[in-house]
């Protein structure tokens, strides 16, 4: 939906930087990276998509192709989260015919656990084990919305970060271990800096993804 | 003609709402005789109003210009009124992405009033129908007519896309919604207005397409896909040459007949719609074939 955060994603892994005054996105936007998995390079293209419902005749015409999706919702609009299922329809409808697993991702912010999650991403991957990918919407949409700031630490920014490319890696890992046929949906709770106003449950986020995948 | 050499910035103010008023005077005449419509429409209460989505793109307009910056700046506030307005004012459009940042460079010439107007003249009374409404079929169809017009005006570039794989709508989609104001210069993307205002939207095409020329040769030096797009995605940053644009556009590329261009359009309107259809039909065949099987995510849309 609107205003989630794809495009801040998008450019923070791209650019590895935060973007505070990001414009929304028309049309479609478009960005590379290389990855490196298991001694391999991987380039990935990653398509960024408006978020506006009227704008979906035009993006869906790129999901063709795709090897994978990442559905961001805000964690503080229950109305972004409820929407997931009329996304994931035209996802699963659009893409490859083949059939679509499905993973949430739940990443907890502190340094020690994004240090654990790095020693053992075979085990998290395969259990699927949640992980919610941060992106560091701090001050600026705080401010935007009036309320009171939530500082982030820089090192817990720079986790976030990381994060959403071993997520990344991961799904391209056990792609290519796996069949290699299926296509890969990942589930982003992003503005995890905003718990605070959390409006949807990490619980039942992960249940969507269970019941779907 | 005079306006194709440029409205100086002084006289721009003047000049545009003259061509706004030439636009919507007979509309303006009929809705608001008694001069108070737009500020009833401001005031008004509709239940149906986009205000949600309105509120998330304020900022998200025109982020690095000083009166859009914050939510305390004035034009923020203006911009607010004009898309509320124009929304409750035409609500099978209601609000679309795009509009904000037309609505914005309207009021940064334009007092508020004159500023809604002239989003009526622009969506209303000079782009297609269907342009901003919520299929956006009209705006979609306009990227398939520039690519028609790039194979003919431009046919070692269209060669060059086509072998790459290409689609050229990736990134003109953005320039003719948004009427060439995000990621062009300021100087250029208001020369583009101001012949717009004048012209018609036949001038999205003739820019766009002199966009492209101005650095054809760069692009087909550009081997592939990746580094073409790369390219394509900043391109519109470096148009700083208002002069040559415009020479492009208007001399070189000629001759650019109307009749041509609706014939066009005609016929990729009628595509797109019938597409549109068929995903229309894919999509539901598929949810009712989901329907049939219990289906975990059928709660999930109640409050949408």
């Amino acid at each position: 939906d609107m205003g989630v955060g794809k495009s801040c994603l998008l450019h923070q892994f791209t650019e590895k930087k935060f973007m505070a005054d990001c414009p929304h996105t028309i049309g479609v936007e478009f960005g590379t990276r290389i990855i490196e998995v298991s001694g391999q390079k991987i380039k990935l293209q990653i398509w960024d998509t408006a978020g506006q419902e009227r704008f979906r005749a035009v993006t869906r015409s790129y999901y063709r192709g795709a090897a994978g999706a990442l559905m961001v919702y805000d964690i503080t609009r229950r109305s972004t989260y409820n929407h997931l299922s009329s996304w994931l329809t035209d996802a699963r409808n659009l893409t490859n015919p083949n059939t679509v697993k499905f993973s949430i991702n739940k990443y907890t912010i502190t340094g020690e656990q994004y240090r654990v999650m790095k020693e053992i991403p075979a085990v998290i991957w395969s259990h699927m084990v949640p992980v919610q990918v941060v992106a560091e919407l701090t001050v600026s949409t705080v401010g935007n919305t009036g309320t009171s700031p939530v500082p982030l630490e820089s090192s817990t920014r720079t986790a976030g970060v990381l994060s959403l490319e071993d997520i990344l890696s991961l799904g391209k890992t056990d792609n290519s271990s796996d069949s290699g046929e299926e296509d890969v949906i990942f589930l982003i709770g992003n503005k995890g800096d905003l718990d605070a106003q959390r409006d949807v449950t990490y619980e039942e986020a992960k249940q969507f993804a269970d019941e779907n995948g | 003609m005079l306006i194709r050499m440029g409205i100086p910035h002084q006289l721009r103010p003047q000049v545009w709402s003259w061509m706004v008023e030439r636009r919507v005077g007979h509309i303006r005449m009929k809705l608001d005789a008694d001069g108070s419509y737009y500020s009833k429409l401001v005031k008004s209460k509709d239940a149906q109003l986009p205000s949600k989505q309105i509120e998330l793109d304020l900022l998200r307009t025109l982020p690095n210009n000083r009166h859009f910056s914050s939510m305390s700046c004035d034009g923020v506030e203006q911009l607010r009124s004009v898309l509320r307005a124009y929304s409750i004012h035409n609500p099978a459009i209601g609000y679309c992405q795009g509009l904000n940042r037309v609505a914005a460079v309207a009021l940064l010439y334009l007092c508020e009033e004159d500023a809604f107007w002239c989003v009526v003249a622009l969506v209303e009374h000079t782009m297609p129908p269907d342009y901003y409404s919520t299929t956006l079929t009209a705006s979609q169809a306009d990227q398939r007519v520039f690519r028609d017009l790039l194979s003919e005006k431009l046919p070692r570039l269209h060669r060059h896309f086509e072998a790459a794989g290409v689609d050229t709508s990736l990134i003109t989609f953005n320039w003719f919604l948004c009427i060439y104001c995000d990621n062009v210069p300021a100087e250029t993307m208001l020369h583009v207005w101001d012949v717009l205002l004048s012209e018609g939207s036949k001038v999205l095409f003739r820019f766009g397409l002199a966009f492209f020329k101005s650095v054809e040769e760069e692009i087909l030096q550009l081997p592939d896909y990746i580094s073409i797009f790369n390219y394509l995605r900043v391109m519109s940053h470096r148009m700083h040459d208002v002069r040559l644009l415009t020479q492009i556009a208007f001399q070189a590329l000629n001759p650019f007949p109307m009749r041509k261009i609706n014939r066009l359009r005609a016929i990729h309107l009628d595509k797109v719609n019938t597409e549109l259809q068929e995903l229309d039909a894919i999509r539901k065949g598929f949810v009712s074939v989901r329907k049939n099987i219990p289906d975990p995510d059928a709660e999930s849309d109640e409050d949408s």
